[in-house]
């Protein structure tokens, strides 16, 4: 084997395939972190549409009148102005929008869900990879519990070996909340959380008691509140 | 050198495939346990025929 063969043979069959090796690798670590691989799975999508007030298809939720608020028959409502009156949907230029009857549409609000997911994403208050961001416990090793979590939720999904529902395993760790709700003035102001500081800290006593639920398991949240 | 060329080439297509859609769960996996290992089967192929070819030349 000459040199030059020698070379040429260990890029292609050593350097080439440690690059595309190295690369793969970080997009594993880094990609399985965005919303889009937790949504990839259909188990998911339920959780992905909630926190981001989408309906079963994915579109975004219909308005709800204040029936469907209570929980009973949901339909659309227009959104009105201070004189109670249908807002009309206009184009960039002011002209109001036709639709294919040559009716003027009106504009719809968009409902969002009270879950404590859909209101963190609503509100922009974690910027991106919102599901890791809330499920990866504190230092090096909560990341790398997460990444073993994730790993065995992958190895499942490709055996099939789950059951649906799927319900969440262990218990959810406050600290992952209080790693940004702990110092702020609003939650020290509150004398219950002072009462309860010890079980809050240890997680006997779990935040969504009182704040929950984290998720909406259906497809139709109910309207979001200030 | 046409078995690892394979090997290689089986793991290259793989992880292009995965680098392509890299939420996908299948291709997670393909990548982890078919691309990977079929990397290391072309390396250990390539590190044997240049070794054996060293032992050629010094003989």
């Amino acid at each position: 084997m000459t040199t030059t063969k020698l070379i040429f043979t260990f890029v292609g069959f050593v350097a080439l395939p440690l690059g595309a090796m190295a690369l793969a690798s970080y997009q594993v670590f880094e990609g399985v972190k965005e919303v889009e691989a937790c949504g990839s799975c259909h188990v998911m999508q339920s959780k992905v549409f909630d926190m981001k007030s989408l309906d079963a298809e994915g579109n975004p939720l219909p308005v709800q009148d204040e029936e469907c608020k209570r929980g009973g028959e949901c339909k659309a409502v227009k959104l009105l102005d201070k004189d109670g009156k249908t807002v009309k949907l206009r184009d960039r230029n002011g002209k109001v929008v036709k639709d294919k009857d040559d009716q003027d549409v009106e504009v719809e609000m968009l409902v969002k869900s009270r879950s404590l997911a859909a209101r963190h994403y609503s509100k922009g208050w974690i910027a991106d990879k919102q599901c890791y961001n809330c499920h990866t416990d504190y230092s090096f090793a909560g990341s790398m519990k997460a990444k073993g979590d994730g790993f065995r939720h992958l190895a499942r999904y490709i055996t099939g070996r789950y059951e649906e529902p799927i319900v969440f395993r262990g218990y959810y760790d406050n600290n992952n909340c209080l790693k940004c709700h702990g110092e702020t003035e609003k939650y020290l102001l509150v004398p219950s959380h002072h009462a309860i500081a010890e079980p809050l800290a240890t997680s006997q006593t779990s935040c969504l008691n009182c704040h929950g639920p984290a998720h909406a398991d259906h497809p139709i949240p109910l309207s979001y509140q200030e | 050198m046409a078995l690892p060329a394979l090997f290689s080439g089986i793991g290259f297509l793989l992880t292009l495939l995965f680098l392509a859609s890299p939420h996908s769960p299948w291709l997670i996996a393909l990548f982890t346990f078919v691309a990977q290992p079929c990397f290391l089967v072309g390396f250990v192929l390539w590190g044997l025929r240049v070794k054996a070819a060293y032992k050629q030349k010094t003989s």
